[in-house]
């Protein structure tokens, strides 16, 4: 589990399933990362305190300029490296298609979100459009289609784990799949003005008749 | 009279050249000698840091609690995080590098100076103007720039950016790239060319290597964001659409500058490294483990491989994801050099006896915290994972180990190493330890906890209570305020060291083997006198020269206050063109009187793989440094060629071949330019047959068809500006005047060139036997020619 999930207000309920994916690749690079690290700090602290200099061991500096020659060493060295970036880059490619491509199913929710300085509206299906909060049923997957009207912005929702910039011009999927009745952050995570810290709006996981009923009584903003 | 004497009396006769009234400044603002310049670009980014960690400071104090606390304004957060962005990675911590690769580059390879002495200096002048004129925005209306240190389009456009504190960021660092061009062929062909008999390759001490890596990775990154550069300020002075435009905006701006911005990280990593090396060695009496395998790794794979994986900054913009893939994998890959790196440094250690002092503390930290900071970036590279650490504290933690941890550490392990050669005095060990541990403690304190705060969007002034982000941003602030304060130690050593008050140092303080330390210390013009008196006798010539010349600091004001004047009004404009006109008149006069002569040694050290051609050294030299110009510029024509087929891709409609041109009007300017190649080859021919007349007249010929070209082509600018064709005339306008505007100020650059060759010619200094300058312009002119010859086809008839 990623050290600061604990911080995350979703703690509570069972993380969506983009968020356990990320987490699970995520445990890869956590893991093979501090293990990586630790030996390196070890290595390095034990050279240290063993050669530390000790009286009666001189060596004149003239030493220090020959030839110290090792092509076994550096193989080893990245034959080691390599070994752990396979491991983790591994974990990417294999969870990355499942993470980026959404899925083909007919009775998804697609959304597109709209970033313009400084808020986002979202365009539900018959263009009816919506500035805040975003709403969307539980359990059903949701394929946000980004863009902006604007200037760059990203649109990120933490707890799900996703995002992707929104470019003028250009439109990027992200998709997600609500599994619980809650309230989620959207926020803007490009720099895109003075009002990028509050360009902050709610994802709304509802059950699927409320947001039935939203829908219709909601007039396009 | 013998020669050593000889050089005593040359250092007596420049002394005494430096005594005048005012001898101070004009010491400061005129010497071209490489430590001296070195030691300005040192204490130029020490000023510069002092307003980078002021900027830090005041950003760390709005951070430090949650909204409604407000102690700066959205706009005064944006500027300052822009800002402390550009001056920390490109006015503090790559100069800083620089003024060590200056100052110790030529001592340790055994040179005089660098190559090319007056090139330095102005390399040195362009860096602070450009500087200047960057910060300069914060007294502009509306404040300085405000769209993040990477000036993410369209963001950076006049459109979201209305004030003038971005257009003098763009105008900036386009002095800024200038400065870097030429100091980056500066100090390669020096390393290439410069080497004294016997420092091979091999013996090379791994800070050169290092700067010699940092200087290629410049010489080819920098042409792309210079041409990103020239399109931003015309699309902000001249109203051309470049990132205004979907087809352009965007995906364009991030190619153009990560290209240049991702291997920026090493260009600022390596120098650091390179001292850490040296450190490592005089410290723990060992050579550099497996140096060989090192220096190979990082030249065969980080440093070609940093160009390919730029695109990791990209990952969120749609680009192709089996791209993505490739990038991440090419990123892992690129980890392993980086993991090299540090386990030679540790491994170095073994069977030594490590001393553990101030400069040795440093190297070790910057070693541990680039651990760190390397492992957090793995993570980074993952394209999965960054779809949630992208913009978030967490990758501000990560490059902030990279940046302050490695690079700024490895920096203070030189700083405090070369302190006593710089200055002969030796400083307070307490004062230096106290500086390690304060230091240490501080910036794990800072930048640690943003690792925990990966849901914490990046330049946000401001955040909500709710979010518990709260505690972490207050532990960061204190850790920052601690961290600021103790930098005051290290101003304290530097502040004692330079007034020379304390211990006196021993030439080799630290019995150091490396052979900087060697170098006369007392010595003006010679770093190692010794050696080259003891050449054979008639290959050794005195040289009386000196090192003051006031036009690379002339021009570079000039320039800088041109570009201020484009700002603030025509009176500076004026005052700027006239102080550059006057500068370069004054360069060429210099030229033609010989009055600025370069140190050159007299006989040749170690070239290889290059053979010096017989040419005189210097002539060599300029050669050697004009091809790799010319290859910096093929690599910026290379990128203005790269924005015209990125548009021309994203952008369907396109006004049909013949509809906007007179094709045979171009075509037939384009043949004039041809001619004027044509010219040029008889002048040399009649030069090296020794017709000065003949040749003069050719070179003539040269110009009145070079000149003719620009007066068409001037002419063809107000024909479509009549028709209605203008800068903002969509794409096909913008790129147009962009390129045709770029090769013609190529073509501008080669008659002021000509201009001066003529003028040799008349006075008859072009002869059989010396006729380099002219054949360096045939260099460059010919290049200019071929671009054109290039362009014709890919503007015209496409």
């Amino acid at each position: 589990m990623p050290v600061s999930l604990a911080l995350s207000a979703s703690i509570l309920q069972t993380p969506p399933p983009s968020a356990q994916l990320f987490n699970s690749v995520w445990n890869w690079y956590f893991y093979l990362g501090v293990a990586s690290g630790a030996v390196t700090f070890a290595v390095m602290v034990y050279v240290l305190y063993r050669y530390r200099a000790r009286a009666g061991k001189e060596i004149s500096p003239e030493k220090s300029r020959e030839d110290r020659n090792t092509w076994k060493g550096p193989l080893i060295v990245f034959a080691l490296m390599g070994i752990v970036l396979v491991a983790v880059g591994a974990q990417t490619v294999i969870a990355l298609p499942t993470y980026l491509n959404p899925p083909n199913d007919p009775g998804l929710l697609k959304v597109g979100v709209i970033g313009q300085q400084f808020f986002w509206s979202f365009v539900y299906p018959d263009n009816k459009t919506i500035a805040c909060p975003c709403e969307v049923p539980v359990g059903v997957e949701v394929i946000f289609n980004v863009t902006s009207r604007d200037v760059n912005h990203q649109f990120g929702i933490p707890d799900f784990r996703v995002k992707t910039d929104a470019i003028p011009g250009v439109h990027n999927i992200v998709w997600i799949q609500p599994n619980a009745i809650a309230n989620y952050t959207i926020q803007c995570f490009e720099l895109c003005g003075v009002g990028h810290a509050t360009m902050i709006s709610t994802l709304v996981v509802v059950s699927q008749e409320t947001f039935d009923a939203w829908l219709n009584s909601t007039a396009s903003d | 009279m013998s020669e050593a004497h000889e050089h005593v009396e040359a250092n007596e006769a420049l002394k005494a050249a430096y005594s005048p009234t005012l001898a101070w400044l004009r010491k400061w603002l005129f010497t071209t000698d490489h430590k001296e310049v070195g030691l300005l670009y040192f204490w130029t980014s020490i000023w510069f840091v002092a307003i980078g960690g002021a900027l830090a400071g005041l950003m760390r104090t709005q951070l430090a609690f949650p909204a409604p606390w407000d102690i700066l304004s959205a706009s005064a957060y944006n500027q300052a995080v822009s800002m402390h962005g550009l001056i920390m990675v490109l006015l503090f911590l790559s100069p800083l590098g620089a003024a060590f690769s200056n100052y110790f580059v030529p001592l340790q390879i055994g040179a005089k100076d660098v190559a090319y002495p007056r090139f330095n200096a102005f390399s040195y002048w362009m860096y602070l103007m450009g500087g200047l004129v960057m910060i300069s925005g914060f007294f502009a209306p509306g404040g300085a720039a405000q769209a993040g240190w990477t000036n993410y389009a369209p963001l950076n456009s006049i459109t979201f950016s209305p004030g003038p504190g971005e257009s003098l960021v763009g105008l900036g660092l386009l002095m800024l790239w200038g400065s870097l061009t030429m100091g980056s062929v500066n100090l390669i062909i020096t390393i290439l060319t410069m080497r004294a008999p016997g420092m091979t390759w091999k013996k090379m001490p791994p800070f050169t290597w290092m700067t010699l890596f940092t200087q290629v990775l410049l010489l080819f990154s920098v042409p792309s964001i210079l041409a990103g550069t020239l399109a931003l300020v015309t699309d902000r002075t001249l109203g051309t659409v470049f990132f205004l435009n979907p087809a352009g905006s965007t995906i364009l701006w991030e190619n153009m500058w990560w290209f240049f911005g991702h291997p920026e990280v090493y260009v600022v990593v390596l120098p650091a490294f390179g001292a850490i090396a040296e450190v490592l060695m005089v410290f723990t009496g060992r050579p550099i483990w497996a140096k060989k395998a090192l220096m190979i790794s990082v030249g065969v794979i980080m440093v070609p491989f940093s160009f390919s994986i730029y695109a990791h900054h990209m990952f969120l913009t749609g680009i192709n994801p089996l791209q993505r893939e490739f990038i991440d994998l090419n990123t892992e890959i690129n980890t392993l050099p980086s993991g090299l790196l540090v386990i030679c440094m540790i491994l170095t250690a073994v069977g030594g006896s490590i001393k553990f002092k101030a400069p040795l503390t440093f190297a070790l930290a910057a070693l541990a915290v680039f651990v760190i900071g390397g492992i957090s970036g793995v993570f980074d590279s993952s394209v999965l994972l960054d779809q949630e650490l992208r913009g978030t504290y967490q990758v501000v933690g990560h490059f902030h180990y990279i940046m302050v941890g490695a690079a700024e550490f490895g920096l203070m392990a030189a700083i405090y190493y070369w302190l006593p050669k710089w200055t002969g005095m030796m400083y307070s060990s307490a004062v230096s330890k106290l500086h390690f541990i304060t230091s240490f403690v501080f910036f794990n304190m800072t930048f640690f906890p943003m690792f925990y705060l990966l849901e914490m969007p990046r330049r946000v002034y401001t955040y909500l209570a709710s979010t518990g982000w709260g505690s972490y941003n207050f532990i960061e602030t204190l850790g920052a305020y601690g961290f600021i304060m103790s930098q005051f130690l290290l101003l304290y050593v530097l502040v004692q060291a330079f007034r020379h008050k304390g211990t006196p140092a021993p030439p080799n303080p630290w019995k150091s083997a490396g052979p900087e330390w060697t170098s006369d210390p007392k010595s003006y013009i010679d770093n190692y006198p010794a050696v080259y008196a003891s050449a054979p006798s008639g290959e050794h010539a005195p040289h009386v020269m000196t090192p003051l010349n006031s036009r690379p600091f002339t021009i570079s004001i000039g320039l800088g206050l041109t570009f201020l004047g484009l700002i603030f009004g025509w009176p500076l404009l004026a005052v700027g063109v006239i102080l550059t006109a006057y500068g370069i008149y004054g360069w060429a006069k210099d030229d033609l009187s010989g009055v600025f002569k370069m140190p050159g040694e007299e006989k040749v050290g170690e070239t290889w793989p290059f053979k010096h051609d017989g040419d005189d050294l210097g002539v060599w030299r300029m050669k050697m440094g004009t091809w790799l110009f010319l290859a910096s510029d093929l690599v910026f024509f290379s990128a203005v060629a790269g924005l015209l087929i990125f548009v021309r891709l994203h952008l369907p409609d396109w006004p049909v071949v013949g509809s906007v041109f007179d094709i045979p009007m171009v075509a037939f300017n384009t043949l004039v330019l041809v001619t004027s190649g044509l010219t040029l080859m008889l002048a040399i021919q009649d030069a090296k047959e020794g017709k000065g007349a003949s040749m003069t007249k050719w070179l003539v010929a040269t110009m009145i068809f070079g000149g003719s070209f620009l007066i068409i082509s001037g002419f063809e600018w107000l024909d479509q500006f009549s028709k209605g064709f203008t800068f903002s005339s969509g794409m096909p306008g913008s790129t147009f005047y962009l390129m045709t505007g770029i090769s013609g100020a190529h073509v501008f650059a080669g008659l002021l060139m000509l201009t001066y060759i003529i003028k040799k010619g008349i006075s008859g200094k072009i002869t059989k036997e010396n006729n380099s300058s002219l054949r360096l312009f045939s260099l460059f002119w010919m290049f200019v020619v071929a671009m054109v010859i290039v362009l014709f086809p890919a503007l015209y008839l496409m």
